[in-house]
């Protein structure tokens, strides 16, 4: 045996472990499905909301991206505007216990009606499952799933990585240019981006 | 007395670096991080470019990030107000360091941190002294994330040239600057894509340079490969090749490899600065046959 192979052995088998872990829910595939619990102990499932457009929008209340996105009022408009059109909005949080962002449920319902949330739900991902099936990155990640269940959009709210609230109104909207693309049933201009923000505190 | 005599016949030169002080902006604290503004000459010479640099002194266990942040963060910005007719250049950064926070992994830079910038004056410069205002903005990150900001003004005397170079902070740049990836001048680097591998692979051209015994690959743009993923580094003859997960997300396939190359050799650490076409390598690829094992 050529010991030279050696590392490349235990490495693929070290990569193989980490790709199950992390999982990626590109445009086109199939969203995974799930079930999670919302702030009021209700269970949410995808498969409940067939022939629905649904939002993935994941969240963590102290990380400084979110909060350009809530405290300059752009998340709970986006989801008041599309919401109203019939979409479903949830938002998801993996934070681990222990990790920021992490809440009981009493307390998410403080926050939600603080920050005027407009989302359909919020749930929660203590383990991190959802979030990994779908290669949750950042907070916010958004993920548009069109009403057939596969995935539309996955990336960034918009164009403009910054903690800076004054950069919203010159961003291309690419969360709101693929729900509307999708709630009229044409083809996402941009279906996947890169998105910023902090790290899903798993 | 001696002391006093020999003051008297001070050089211009010495004079300037008194007038110009530390040649700094006064340094800003915020939360984890302390920033400043040095430079490289202790006065401006008309027409003569000179470089300044943003620098980051970061609490212990925080980081800032890259150009590519990998996974999650945000580079530094800086935000120039100049008196007429100056320019600034774009941030350098200094060669990345991967900070693991799995199941992900940031490119980012911890401890002290200098930016470089090469601001040019005019040919012409009527007033006795410039100010150089920075706004800074910046993410660190430990296990959460806070932004942080700094309007940074750096004092400098003008005179003719040549620019006499500041007594402390001319070395100090001059290191940061040899510590910026440098073109693999002593190396031919190419790439190869098969179907889920992208592959560096480097030869020493004439004299074998020292061996290299680890290197690792930072793309200069996101969604090239998955950055946690581990990378394989093999020696092969002289050289050696490094193998990398590509980015599943990635909306086209790119015509290169661009970005920065660390290796680790006996002499330490060098960072190069690659751009490397891509070649399709046979579909018989050992790695993918492994890989895909059970």
């Amino acid at each position: 045996m050529n010991p030279r192979r050696l590392p490349v052995f235990a490495a693929a088998v070290f990569l193989s472990g980490w790709t199950a872990a992390f999982a990626d829910a590109p445009p086109g595939s199939p969203a995974p499905d799930f079930t999670l619990p919302d702030t009021h102990g209700q269970p949410h499932s995808l498969s409940g909301f067939e022939g629905r457009v649904v939002v993935l929008e994941w969240i963590n209340p102290d990380c400084p991206f979110v909060k350009k996105h809530y405290r300059s009022g752009n998340m709970q408009k986006l989801q008041e505007q599309f919401t109203a059109r019939g979409v479903v909005w949830l938002a998801i949080c993996s934070s681990a216990p222990g990790k920021q962002g992490h809440y009981p449920a009493a307390e998410w319902n403080t926050l939600l009606e603080e920050t005027g949330s407009r989302a359909t739900a919020l749930l929660l991902d203590p383990d991190g499952t959802v979030g990994l099936a779908y290669g949750a990155k950042t907070t916010p990640h958004l993920f548009v799933i069109q009403a057939d269940g596969r995935v539309a959009y996955n990336g960034a709210i918009d164009d403009k990585p910054s903690v800076n609230p004054d950069d919203i109104p010159g961003a291309r909207p690419h969360l709101a240019e693929a729900l509307e693309a999708v709630l009229a049933g044409e083809p996402v201009p941009v279906a996947r981006t890169t998105p910023y923000g902090c790290s899903v505190k798993y | 007395m001696g002391y006093v005599a020999s003051m008297k016949p001070a050089t211009p030169i010495l004079a300037l670096a008194i007038l110009a002080g530390n040649a700094r902006a006064a340094p800003v604290r915020d939360g984890p991080v302390q920033a400043d503004l040095i430079s490289e000459v202790a006065a401006v010479a008309p027409g003569k470019p000179f470089t300044v640099a943003f620098r980051m002194t970061l609490d212990e266990s925080w980081h800032a990030y890259w150009t590519n942040p990998g996974d999650s963060g945000l580079a530094p910005s800086l935000d120039w107000t100049l008196p007429e007719g100056f320019s600034a250049g774009d941030l350098q950064h200094p060669p990345p360091t991967a900070i693991p926070t799995p199941p992900f992994m940031t490119y980012g830079h911890e401890g002290e941190v200098l930016f470089l910038v090469t601001l040019t004056p005019p040919p012409v410069l009527e007033a006795d002294s410039v100010t150089l205002r920075a706004e800074a903005e910046w993410l660190v990150c430990r296990d959460f994330c806070l932004p942080g900001s700094a309007q940074l003004d750096l004092t400098l005397p003008a005179g003719p040239a040549p620019a006499p170079p500041h007594p402390v902070h001319a070395d100090v740049i001059r290191q940061a600057r040899e510590n910026l990836p440098r073109a693999p001048a002593d190396w031919r680097i190419h790439a190869e894509a098969s179907a889920n591998r992208y592959r560096l692979l480097a030869q020493p051209l004439g004299d074998a340079p020292e061996t290299v015994s680890s290197a690792a690959f930072f793309p200069d743009s996101p969604e090239v490969i998955l950055p946690a993923a581990p990378q394989v580094f093999q020696s092969a003859g002289n050289g050696f090749t490094l193998e990398m997960e590509p980015a599943a997300g990635g909306d086209s396939f790119p015509a290169r490899l661009s970005g920065v190359l660390i290796l680790q050799g006996p002499a330490g650490r060098q960072a190069l600065r690659v751009t490397a076409p891509f070649s399709k390598s046979a579909p018989s690829d050992i790695t993918r046959t492994e890989r895909n094992a059970p």
